[in-house]
């Protein structure tokens, strides 16, 4: 995400705001752009969602890489659209949508 | 009721396709030995409930008594392998001289070649930054460090003497010649010898192209031992009186055995299909296929993830009932172990007798998606699917297993594409539970899933069918003649000549297709003679390519056929069923809406009554909520869209997740996503085809997931009822000329 692209200030919470009201909304476009950065990574060490009960529940978990297996983490959601705030969360903590 | 598979016990067919009456294979592996049964079930029903799928099959009594299972190994990597007889005199001096071009070295190294006999061995490794290390009988016994880096060409020369009892390296490089020496044990070699190329002692086997292996009796001066290869591999045709055996790489390109061009026919084979048809040491650019240059394809590219067959034991055979009909059937291996599902497709002992209406199943397809890993390593695509990946129990079991291969989405170890799918292997991108990011939001059907919407809504229907699968129509050309009416999967993306063929000798003869897919018809692949079970891919010059194929490297080995998009070898999907690929979104699906063609009387057929321009069509479904979408297909004239086709309604104004194929662009821009551009869009397209028969082509992968939808009762599905009545019906359709 280049500089001009940072969401900054009362953008920001707006953005965030709007995603985790609805993670599977039409974003707006700011909203769009900084979802696409904070996905747009490498696959090794990428928090993805493995599904424990078909439809109904879903765990956390890390991808290992290639020839490496999926490590499972805490928790586990029973709601798809609340496992997309968690993450999202995590990698805004991160710093992940600031292009680090 | 038929369990989920949990993967406790693995396994696979040792075919997709089977004829009533055909013995049934089955290769299984569990963690521990273990007794396990089996049943047969017919597919009946794959219904949503409750945000999954209920599968519903009958049970086919086979009668088949507990068998064990037995845990597997699985021998991954390709290599050459060539036996050497006592009479060849070897056990007392030879040379083996080969080129040879790493490109990528693992950190615990890779085998580059091996040599034993009932007496004793020699094995050379590379290890990382280049070095070579030889061991005799197990025991280091020489090393140069550096001098086979990845990325480069380097003549090898291997000498052994056992008057002098010594074993000698040594490699070409540009600084000149290195070589080393070694003594060895009396008696090192006696009687046979097994030559094997591209794998020795360190776990893993080669990556990277071996070129003009020679073996000469006799130690040879390496200085000279280089000249006669370099000869061997510019073609020379007198390899001198004491060539034991001289393997030439650029011979039968479509078989597995590697020629001996020396006097004795000593030929070798090559294991796990390494990539055949690559540019060798001597390429220069002046030609782009290995018909018209040998000489710059005599190499071979060796991955240590290459895999043709697993070569599992055979656990238990089953044998079909010669009464069974045409359908998807699916065994249920269960035990204590745990249990697998494997889909079975049983074609029809006499095609058409039972039904005149066909689904042919996209086993091509399914074959290239088969252990698909893009999620797990590859290009990550948690960006094209706008939200999370959701791994299934399927996707661990494989990334727990990196040993069942990969598919040709992937790319190998040292990062070449993979241009070989083989069947011989656990297939777990194959089950009815398996989910993929690229189904959308809803339900993350996709291909083999997706067509099963497609199987419950003829089930629904009532529709008496018979199933054909691309390997009877690569096989068998004429394989669709018999029927009236044909159906396609959501996604019969890949076809080989003859497959392609079919479809289109089909229309001509005035057969009735529906086209209820997206991306079809979009990329060609090759059956090898050898291993029928396995495609062949060049992921050629244009298209969405997770990988690309090197210049010069775009013919296909197995046929020679040029690769890549069928839109590039003069058959682009618009010119056989109206509408051809145009872009792509993983999120969400959207209506159709109809245009003025609906009221063309034309397709009055298709209608109760016709419905208004601007009214949609398709504004439920399981894969991403509409008819249209994931993968999407329009309609042009100036791509071979017949002028007379009708667009019936179109699905346009996607969100910005959509992205328009490469193809469509030739200077990138901005505006190829989403609503800025107006060639994404789904044509729901019409048209007779001169032969009194038509085509309706609906160019959408996510239709599937709204034909088989809940309500049962619903605006797509009753379209595709229609269709289907007015199309088997012999009453030929008029002449397009008459239509202009």
């Amino acid at each position: 995400m280049g500089e001009a692209d940072k969401p900054t200030g009362g953008k920001a919470r707006d953005e965030v705001a709007a995603f985790l009201a609805d993670p599977y909304a039409d974003q707006s476009p700011g909203l769009q752009r900084l979802l696409f950065s904070l996905r747009d990574r490498p696959a090794a060490g990428k928090l993805v969602l493995v599904e424990i009960e078909a439809g109904r529940r879903w765990q956390l978990a890390r991808l290992g890489g290639r020839g490496k297996p999926v490590e499972r983490l805490e928790p586990v959601f029973d709601d798809l659209r609340e496992a997309e705030r968690h993450v999202f969360r995590l990698r805004m903590d991160l710093g992940m949508g600031e292009g680090a | 009721m038929i369990r989920d598979p949990d993967f406790g016990i693995t396994g696979y067919t040792d075919r997709w396709s089977y004829r009533p009456g055909d013995t049934v294979s089955l290769h299984l592996t569990a963690d521990a030995p273990s007794m396990a049964s089996l049943a047969l079930h017919r597919f009946r029903r794959f219904t949503p409930k409750d945000g999954a799928f209920e599968l519903a099959t009958e049970r086919v009594e086979i009668g088949c008594d507990p068998f064990a299972i037995v845990p597997q190994q699985t021998r991954i990597g390709s290599c050459f392998e060539a036996a050497l007889p006592d009479a060849a005199g070897l056990a007392q001096a030879f040379t083996l001289a080969v080129l040879a071009r790493p490109t990528s070295i693992a950190e615990d190294g890779n085998g580059l070649l091996a040599l034993a006999s009932a007496a004793g061995a020699l094995a050379l490794d590379l290890l990382p930054g280049g070095s070579l290390a030889l061991a005799v009988d197990g025991e280091s016994a020489i090393a140069l460090g550096g001098a086979l880096p990845a990325g480069h060409w380097r003549a090898l020369a291997l000498t052994f003497d056992a008057a002098r009892q010594t074993v000698g390296l040594a490699v070409h490089t540009p600084g000149g010649i290195r070589a080393a020496t070694a003594p060895v044990p009396a008696g090192l070699f006696s009687g046979d010898l097994a030559l094997t190329l591209a794998s020795g002692r360190a776990p893993r086997t080669f990556n990277g192209r071996l070129e003009a292996p020679i073996v000469w009796r006799g130690a040879l001066d390496p200085q000279e031992a280089f000249c006669r290869l370099e000869a061997f591999a510019a073609g020379a045709a007198d390899l001198g009186p004491d060539t034991v055996a001289a393997w030439d790489f650029s011979r039968r390109m479509d078989s597995a055995v590697a020629v001996d061009a020396g006097p004795h026919g000593r030929d070798g084979r090559f294991v796990n299909l390494p990539t055949r048809a690559v540019k060798g040491a001597r390429w220069t650019g002046s030609e782009q296929s290995f018909k018209h240059a040998p000489r710059d394809y005599a190499s071979v590219h060796f991955h240590e993830d290459d895999l043709a067959d697993a070569g599992w034991a055979r656990a238990a055979a089953v044998a079909l009932p010669e009464t069974l009909d045409s359908g998807l059937y699916f065994l249920e291996i269960a035990g204590e172990a745990g249990c697998d599902v494997l889909p079975i497709f049983v074609t029809p002992k006499r095609r058409g007798a039972a039904a005149k209406l066909a689904f042919v199943a996209p086993t091509f397809t399914y074959l290239a998606y088969v252990n698909d890993r893009c999620l797990l390593h590859g290009a990550n695509p948690e960006v094209l699917a706008n939200r999370l990946l959701v791994l299934t129990p399927g996707d661990c079991h494989l990334a727990a297993h990196p040993e069942y291969g990969l598919s040709l989405y992937d790319t190998h170890a040292d990062g070449a594409g993979v241009a070989y799918a083989s069947r011989r292997r656990p297939c777990l991108t194959l089950r009815h539970t398996q989910r993929a990011w690229q189904g959308g939001i809803g339900g993350g059907l996709w291909n083999f899933g997706a067509d099963l919407l497609i199987l419950s809504w003829l089930e629904r229907e009532g529709l008496a069918y018979e199933i054909v699968t691309d390997d009877d129509l690569d096989a068998d050309p004429a394989a669709l003649r018999p029927y009236d009416c044909v159906l396609t999967g959501s996604h019969p993306e890949y076809h080989t000549t003859a497959s392609h063929d079919a479809f289109g000798g089909f229309l001509a003869a005035g057969g009735r297709l529906v086209y209820l897919g997206g991306n079809g018809f979009y990329w060609r692949v090759s059956t090898h003679p050898d291993h029928p079970e396995t495609i062949e891919l060049r992921r050629a010059e244009d298209g969405n390519r997770s990988w690309a194929a090197e210049p010069g490297e775009y013919y296909h080995a197995f046929d020679g056929a040029y690769g890549g998009l069928w839109r590039r070898n003069g058959r682009p999907p618009q010119a056989l069923v109206g509408v051809g690929y145009t872009g792509q979104g993983f999120f969400r699906s959207h209506p159709y809406r109809y245009g003025e063609g609906c009221l063309d009387p034309r397709v009055s057929f298709l209608f109760e009554e016709p419905p208004a321009p601007g009214e949609r069509l398709g504004a439920t479904g399981v894969s991403g909520g509409g008819a249209a979408g994931i993968e999407i297909d329009r309609a042009d004239t100036a791509l071979g869209t017949p002028d007379h086709a009708l667009v019936i309604a179109s699905a346009a104004g996607f969100d910005d997740t959509y992205v328009l194929a490469n193809e469509e662009v030739l200077v990138n821009r901005p505006t190829v996503v989403g609503h800025l551009t107006p060639l994404l869009r789904a044509d729901l397209v019409f048209f007779e085809t001169g032969a009194g028969g038509a085509v309706l082509s609906t160019g959408s992968v996510a239709f599937a997931g709204t034909l088989g939808d809940l309500p049962e009762d619903n605006d797509a599905a009753r379209l595709v009822r229609r269709a289907v009545d007015r199309f088997l019906d012999p009453a030929p359709f008029p002449d397009p000329e008459a239509a202009r």
